[in-house]
């Protein structure tokens, strides 16, 4: 089997034990001051606490489960925003198709950032409209592969002779268009669990997003924002830490999305 | 083939005028569409929006005072019906009225023009450092694979780095580290500048990280293209006969291979203003560079909706602006 | 005095990693001459034009040397090579919109091939001219490439190739694109630029008759092979390898009567060892497939080469003197013939001229006077050549005294096999009925053979000749008794075995209009002494009327 993949998961999977660790057993809170403030890493707190005294282990490792949630969340909306719009803009063309051409279009040429924050801020910061913000946001590119994909195999002569025979959707989805299409899909999805996480992070930097979830846009936002920081060695433990875990996390799954996408277009030759 | 030829390029030329008007229905559309957002956001927002936001502040979030609400109902005109509403910001919208800013107790245009210069210096001074960092590095390695290979990997690594976190690394592995660079802002505050030299000298020390952390960050995506391109128009046949003809190297390198790649470059080029605005907000939070970025944060702190509105509907325009630039000047260059 | 050589090829040998070759080649080209290369798609003409002046790809390998003018091309410095380019030697390749830069002007593509020689001043001068010769509006110069259609960019495209009068030009497919006007036009032009400026010309083509009309010499290449060369009119009147024998029967340009017939599919697989043509030959011989066939000199013409293990395409039958008295009357007077593989030959003659006679000799049922017969070069045996399977077989002009009608089916067809081999072999009987488009129900085979009609008796004495897979069929007279569309099936039902097994045939027949649309050569008996051979379809018109 591939190797790659293997170094890849397995990267994740140790990051997974860590924070599993740093959540389920580890002594400290990640919400609550426990300890005195601004600590250096000791024995007691691995990575030593903030400036409200909260342990920045425990944040660390809560902020893991934190971005798989919003990557993974939003990976799922988008999926099923733009595999089903793609689907259908793809399947049934005319006026429908126009409609969601244009949808597409206009999502692709928004700029995403500054659209999310706006809709942030007069939605609300909750963790649920986060997901659900940067998701809606994210399915056009989804959809637009989708959506080339079916009309490609709309167009093919075996697709035209089933439905002269009388095959309904359900039945052409599920013998014709499945399989060409949901390696595509997955393969899109993914990359947006990569590109959620950094939203969800990016936001957080600048205190937009939830301020009670614990995630590591939060504190690096914390860490910035503590004026001492660069005259100290606090941002040795306080800022590298929470900056490393999100390159290192992108890094594997982009490189894993890259790899999977390497091997269904191998297998497709 | 020759009694057809007219024929087809009348109906070429039919074809290329219908998708000249399709391409500015389609701009009109998105642009109409970002306007209504913007204007039904405040609007759509269950209950009384602005005591249902204040209500709902984390630790950062200021609390609106009554007075300030007060101000924001009447601004919105929530009490008329809405299409009088959307009429009435139309109207204003058009006279380049955006409201009045409750943070800076300014009107929002003028908010925008202090701040919008630095960040469209940051921005274009990125954009134009990254299309060439990226258009020279895949010239360089177009006929030399080993260095190609090598190019390309750092790329895809650097490609990955999201930009404000390149921003601290940079902050704290550089700036910090040396004296002559500042750790934020624009200028160096309370301090006269003797001549327009030291004048210019002090913004340059200032912006220069910002800019090198955004470069690095947007150099891969014009490098990508660019080879992509470069790789491409090299196999083309015209290519091969331009070298049959026995043509200078020079011209076969510029004429045909360099301006045939042209396009899909110029088109990343206006692309990249979509996430380069993203990057550039983002970047100068991390330098606490004075541009709109910081002013959209500022605002969303504070909860000063008609800024934030003005703020989003200005970069909205722009990005739209720059992807119908794109359209028109690569249908020029392809010559339709 | 000789004139200089234009091109000399030495070895020439290319060999893509993907597995593609064009095996060795060596030879020349004379200063004014005009040559042709010709072959199906995939036979390495192109790569051969684009070897040639070194503009192969890197995957390539390219062996041997290219002298063009003495001018060794691969060993030239690029900076010289880029020099003589377009201004020594040009190319032109084969024609596709993607042949032009689609960001530059007409005017501006060729203007940058003239600026190569001529002054500044002198540019305006030389695009009027060039465009009167290739036969193009001044208007097409403002415009760019996607504004034209594909004629006009060949246009374009040939007069860049000529622009500097280079000596040597290559022309890969120059006349593809164009209308019938515009090619007369074209082949003027490389005519005039020829004799006037001696320029000499190597034409890439799968089209035959643009050989035929411009070349003098011609290569034909096989599967990256030089398998023939000679005189252009020398080779396509009389073909030396079994491959351009089958290219002019695919050629519609060079056949507008006869029907025309593609090279049959390969039988086997081709081993890259051998002859590259080993699959689809009709006269292959084990030798052929373990070993490459060497270009060499072809029936004693100093002009012709060919690469063939059995020394080109064999003569199956050949008849020399051949004279035959009745009593005191003299039928047939020193006439001589011969048939060679793979090929359709028609005897044609009025009736009571003596074709029957003389096809009876041919087939050995009738002694000659005096005369020899030759099989595949050696004096025939008939007697030998009717009892074994690759020999002679004959098909009686009328079927019904040719078969017992008594017999079945079966035993009519088995008849042969029965009485040689002593047994019957019921797997050939299925083929050969089927082959000739009879039932091979058991209940057909039991028929008795009066019970059939004359066109099924005469397919019935064709399955019976075949059983034998005769390398000679002579038939005589096969569709006298058919009515119109069982006639027109049984000639295309020969026609389509023959090409499809390769045997030979000589076929007999008053029908001057039936011999010309099948045969690929006709030998008229005018009278008993006068054996007239046609292989330009062109002459035998006058006798339709």
């Amino acid at each position: 089997m591939n190797k790659k993949l293997f170094t890849y998961l397995a990267i994740l999977l140790v990051m997974f034990i860590i924070s599993a660790y740093g959540s389920l057993f580890y002594p400290h809170s990640a919400v609550r001051p426990n300890g005195p403030s601004l600590e250096p890493p000791s024995r007691d707190h691995i990575l030593g606490t903030d400036d409200l005294g909260t342990d920045i282990f425990a944040q660390i490792s809560k902020g893991f489960f934190t971005s798989l949630f919003v990557g993974v969340a939003t990976a799922f909306l988008a999926m099923f925003l733009g595999g089903s719009l793609g689907l259908m803009g793809g399947y049934l063309g005319g006026k429908t198709d126009l409609f969601i051409s244009f949808l597409i279009n206009l999502f692709l040429s928004l700029p995403q950032l500054p659209v999310i924050i706006v809709a942030g801020a007069f939605l609300g910061q909750s963790i649920i409209n986060v997901i659900f913000i940067i998701a809606l946001f994210s399915w056009a590119g989804i959809a637009k592969v989708v959506r080339a994909k079916t009309r490609q195999i709309r167009e093919n002569t075996y697709l035209q002779l089933a439905r002269s025979y009388g095959a309904g959707f359900f039945y052409l989805f599920k013998k014709h268009l499945f399989a060409d299409i949901f390696p595509l899909l997955l393969i899109n999805s993914l990359a947006v669990v990569g590109k959620a996480i950094l939203q969800e992070a990016s936001l957080a930097f600048l205190g937009l997003s939830d301020p009670l979830a614990r995630s590591w846009g939060l504190i690096i936002n914390k860490a910035m924002n503590f004026s001492a920081i660069y005259y100290t060695n606090y941002w040795l433990w306080w800022l590298l830490p929470p900056v490393f875990s999100l390159v290192v996390t992108l890094y594997c799954l982009r490189l894993l999305t890259r790899e999977i996408e390497n091997i269904v277009y191998r297998s497709e030759l | 083939m020759i009694t057809s030829n007219w024929n087809k390029t009348a109906s070429h030329m039919w074809k290329n005028s219908k998708r000249r008007t399709k391409r500015y229905v389609v701009f009109l559309c998105t642009f109409l569409t970002i306007y209504l957002f913007n204007f039904f956001l405040p609007r759509l927002m269950p209950g009384d929006p602005f005591s249902h936001n204040a209500a709902y502040s984390g630790q950062d979030m200021q609390g609106l005072s009554a007075e300030d609400l007060e101000r924001l109902r009447a601004y919105y005109g929530l009490d008329k019906p809405l299409l009088v509403q959307l009429l009435n910001t139309i109207k204003a919208n058009l006279k380049l009225d955006l409201g009045q800013s409750i943070l800076y107790k300014k009107s929002v245009a003028e908010v925008i023009k202090a701040r919008l210069p630095w960040t469209l210096y940051i921005m274009l001074s990125t954009l134009i450092f990254s299309l060439l960092l990226g258009l020279i590095l895949a010239l360089s390695a177009l006929e030399n694979g080993k260095r190609d290979s090598l190019i390309y990997k750092s790329m895809s690594l650097l490609a990955e780095i999201p930009s404000f976190l390149l921003g601290i690394i940079l902050l704290f592995f550089v700036a910090a580290k040396v004296d002559w660079l500042p750790l934020a802002g624009n200028l160096t505050p309370f301090y006269r500048h003797g001549s327009v030299v030291e004048y210019v000298l002090d913004v340059l020390r200032h912006s220069l990280l910002p800019i090198c952390a955004l470069t690095l960050n947007l150099t891969p995506q014009f490098y990508f293209t660019a080879r992509t391109s470069l790789l491409n128009i090299r196999t083309k046949d015209y290519v091969l006969n331009a070298q049959a003809k026995g043509l200078n190297q020079k011209i076969i390198r510029y004429k045909y291979i360099m301006l045939n790649a042209l396009p899909p470059i110029v088109a990343r080029f206006f692309l990249s203003v979509g996430t380069c605005i993203g990057g550039t907000m983002l970047i100068e939070n991390v330098f606490n560079y004075p541009g709109l970025g910081m002013v959209l944060r500022d605002a969303v702190m504070y909860r000063d909706y008609i800024l934030i509105q003005g703020v989003f509907l200005l970069s909205a325009t722009v990005v739209l602006c720059a992807s119908l630039f794109s359209d028109i000047i690569n249908n020029y260059l392809q010559k339709d | 005095m000789a004139a200089p050589i234009a091109l000399e090829i030495n070895s020439l040998t290319v060999n893509y990693n993907g597995g593609f070759t064009l095996h060795p080649l060596t030879t020349t080209v004379q200063e004014g001459e005009i040559v042709a290369v010709v072959g199906e798609s995939g036979s390495g003409k192109t790569t051969l034009a684009k070897a040639l002046l070194n503009l192969l790809n890197r995957q390539a390998t390219v062996s041997g040397n290219v002298k063009i003018f003495g001018e060794d091309i691969f060993t030239l410095p690029p900076k010289e090579l880029e020099q003589k380019r377009s201004v020594e030697f040009a190319i032109c390749f084969q024609n596709s919109f993607d042949l032009l830069n689609p960001m530059l002007t007409i005017r501006e593509q060729i203007s940058e091939v003239l600026r190569k020689t001529y002054p500044a001043a002198q540019i305006n001068t030389k695009l009027m001219q060039l465009l009167e010769q290739v036969d193009l509006e001044a208007a097409v110069l403002n415009k760019y490439p996607r504004q034209l259609s594909g004629g006009m960019l060949q246009k374009v495209n040939i007069a860049c190739a000529v622009a500097l009068k280079p000596k040597f030009i290559i022309l890969d497919e120059p006349t593809s694109s164009l209308d019938y006007k515009s090619v007369e036009k074209i082949l003027a032009l490389i005519k005039r630029l020829n004799r006037k400026d001696r320029i000499s010309f190597l034409i890439v083509t799968h089209d035959l008759s643009l050989a035929k009309i411009l070349s003098e010499r011609i290569y034909i290449l096989y599967g990256g092979k030089l398998v023939e060369t000679g005189a252009t009119a020398e080779v396509l009147a009389k073909p030396g390898h079994p491959y351009t024998m089958g290219l002019i029967s695919s050629s519609m340009e060079i056949n507008p009567f006869r029907d025309i017939w593609g090279i049959r599919r390969p039988e086997t697989e081709t081993e890259s060892k051998g002859c590259p043509f080993y699959g689809r030959c009709t006269q292959s011989i084990p030798l052929c497939t373990t070993s490459m066939p060497e270009l060499e000199p072809y029936r004693q013409d100093s002009r012709r080469f060919l690469a063939c293990h059995r020394g080109g395409i064999i003569t199956v039958l050949a008849g020399k003197n051949i004279t035959k008295t009745f009593g005191q009357e003299t039928v047939l007077q020193k006439l001589n013939l011969e048939i060679r593989a793979a090929e359709v030959v028609a005897l044609v003659g009025r009736s009571g001229v003596g074709k029957t006679t003389l096809a009876q000799i041919l087939a050995g049922y009738l002694p000659c006077d005096t005369g020899e017969l030759f099989f595949t070069g050696k004096t025939a045996d008939f007697t030998k050549l009717h009892r074994t399977k690759g020999g002679i077989q004959l098909v009686f002009q009328d079927p019904h005294t040719a078969i017992n009608p008594s017999f079945t089916v079966a035993e009519a067809v088995l008849e042969p096999l029965q009485i040689i081999f002593k047994k019957a072999d019921h797997e050939a009987l299925q083929k050969n009925l089927k082959e000739v488009g009879l039932p091979t129900t058991s209940a057909f085979l039991e028929k008795p053979i009066r019970q059939l009609s004359g066109g099924q008796k005469q397919r019935l004495a064709l399955a019976r000749a075949l059983i034998m897979e005769p390398k000679l069929l002579i038939a005589d007279e096969p569709t006298s008794m058919l009515d119109a569309s069982s006639k027109a099936n049984l000639l295309r039902l020969l026609k389509s075995l023959q090409n499809s097994r390769g045997f030979s045939m000589l076929f007999v027949t008053h029908d001057l209009v039936a011999a010309a649309k099948i045969s690929n050569r006709i030998y008229l008996l005018e009278n008993k002494t006068q054996l007239k051979e046609i292989t330009d379809p062109a002459e035998i018109a006058p006798f339709f009327h």
